[in-house]
């Protein structure tokens, strides 16, 4: 069930750092020298945060409690919950978060699997009460924990760590980011690193033992090109080095046919059922540019573009722009992004040659064809206001996000609809 | 001029893209790595 991993940590760590090396900080801008335009400075509200009162001595605590919950016609649902404390002692800030993620899932790879698919066979075998026929389930338990030191010159870095546990896979991570303003401040050089470590087992083959270790960059250049104007652009890199396939999944060989259930999918003119089969070194590269433009004061349009390639043939293509409002009392953001993904070289909806034919083999419908489109509305209000400098002040997010996926070619599963949807509260005291 | 309007917000979607597109997302962290294990 690692797929969820991902969930939390890019939650908590974001919130206490916002500078993964695929969401590098960008101060460009953020304190650039002021510009002789008119009400330059309004737009930074739409563009930012909001705003922080200023306190007397010291920056206050931060905290905040999310829950969310996803859903897909693939039927997996996801609940989560996560909190996170920040605290800032001069140029310092320290912080920690922890987050919980509960699945259930009846999806295809787990149908589609001899095991997961039987009741008895999984249960009695393996001795786990994690899963039954047909379904999946599992909760995911991370800690992250991090430290931010930032100078008034533009000058920032970000250590981040989390270690992370489920059933059947465990990962810890480190990373290092900053950030460099130069020219006079109306440019940001970024940048950082992040490895992760992971073992992978599995839930029905006690036997299964795996490595996986993955090293991510990211470097980029933000610059303000007018008040109203800043650009990003950005590379991103990861490598994936041991077992990156999936224990769970299974790829059959021949022409064969299947029928959908709501617990097992039965198929025919099988002539092998074997796991998959994937190569155990992955490079990913990724070029990402941004611009951010102020329409009016409070108003603000964002839009970005991404093309990626990887080593193992999967190229893709981003696009998407979203709306953002902002007013003293409330923001609001609304977006679409697009989504174009090209086949890996070596995926096949049906491999119809015996098995010896083939050095690698998958069933995993993210490494085909696929076009998505995504949706999202963000809404945040401040339902207390400090009355006083440096007083407490509270603020409600809510946050709505929907998706379609085709999978052109995939047989299993031509499409998949998701929904996603979290509510939360962030306090400073 | 910040380019996450709400870095919360922002993770909480990328997030949920690791699920729906996998590992050919390009975040890193914990669990991301690959196309992956994993139940979906």
């Amino acid at each position: 069930m690692k797929r969820y991993a991902v969930v939390l940590f890019a939650v908590t760590v974001t919130a206490t750092a916002a500078a993964q090396p695929s969401e590098p900080p960008a101060s460009a801008g953020s304190d650039s020298p002021a510009s002789d335009a008119p009400g330059a400075s309004d737009y930074r509200d739409v563009l930012s945060e909001a705003p922080t009162p200023a306190a007397p001595s010291g920056d206050p605590p931060t905290g905040t409690v999310r829950a969310g919950v996803y859903h897909d016609s693939d039927q997996t649902t996801v609940w989560r919950l996560l909190g996170n404390l920040g605290q800032a002692f001069g140029q310092w800030e320290l912080s920690a978060g922890l987050g919980i993620d509960a699945v259930t899932s009846a999806s295809v790879d787990v149908r589609s699997s001899p095991v997961l698919s039987k009741v008895d066979t999984v249960t009695s075998a393996s001795g786990l009460s994690s899963t039954s026929g047909g379904q999946m389930t599992d909760t995911r338990y991370q800690g992250t924990i991090g430290a931010g030191w930032k100078a008034s010159e533009g000058r920032a870095i970000n250590l981040t760590s989390a270690l992370a546990k489920e059933s059947d896979y465990a990962s810890v991570s480190g990373g290092i980011n900053g950030s460099f303003d130069i020219l006079d401040r109306t440019t940001t050089l970024l940048g950082g690193v992040t490895i992760t470590d992971n073992w992978i087992s599995s839930v029905i083959n006690s036997t299964i033992h795996r490595k996986m270790f993955a090293t991510a960059w990211s470097f980029g250049i933000a610059r303000v090109l007018t008040p109203q104007d800043a650009v990003r652009l950005r590379y991103d890199g990861k490598l994936n080095e041991g077992y990156i396939a999936s224990p769970y999944r299974s790829v059959r060989f021949g022409d064969w046919s299947a029928t959908l259930g709501s617990q097992q999918i039965t198929f025919a003119n099988v002539i092998d059922t074997l796991a998959e089969r994937e190569p155990e070194q992955r490079l990913s590269s990724a070029v990402v540019l941004e611009w951010v433009h102020s329409l009016a004061p409070g108003i603000g349009l964002h839009p970005q573009a991404r093309i990626s390639h990887d080593s193992w043939g999967v190229q893709s293509l981003t696009a998407g722009a979203d709306l953002r409002v902002a007013r003293p009392s409330w923001r609001f953001e609304i977006g679409y992004r697009f989504y174009l993904q090209s086949a890996a070289d070596f995926f096949s909806d049906k491999y119809v040659e015996a098995s010896s034919m083939y050095a690698y083999y998958t069933s995993d419908k993210e490494l085909g064809r696929q076009v998505g489109h995504l949706g999202q509305v963000d809404l945040a209000v401040v339902l207390i206001e400090p009355e006083t400098v440096g007083g407490s002040r509270m603020l409600l997010n809510l946050q709505v996000a929907a998706m379609h996926y085709a999978y052109t070619g995939f047989t299993l599963l031509p499409m998949r609809d998701s929904m996603f949807a979290s509510a939360g509260l962030s306090c400073e005291y | 001029m910040q380019f996450e309007m709400d870095p919360v917000s922002t993770s909480q979607r990328d997030s949920v893209l690791e699920i729906t597109e996998g590992g050919t997302f390009p975040s890193a962290g914990p669990g991301t790595a690959g196309a992956g294990c994993g139940c979906n």
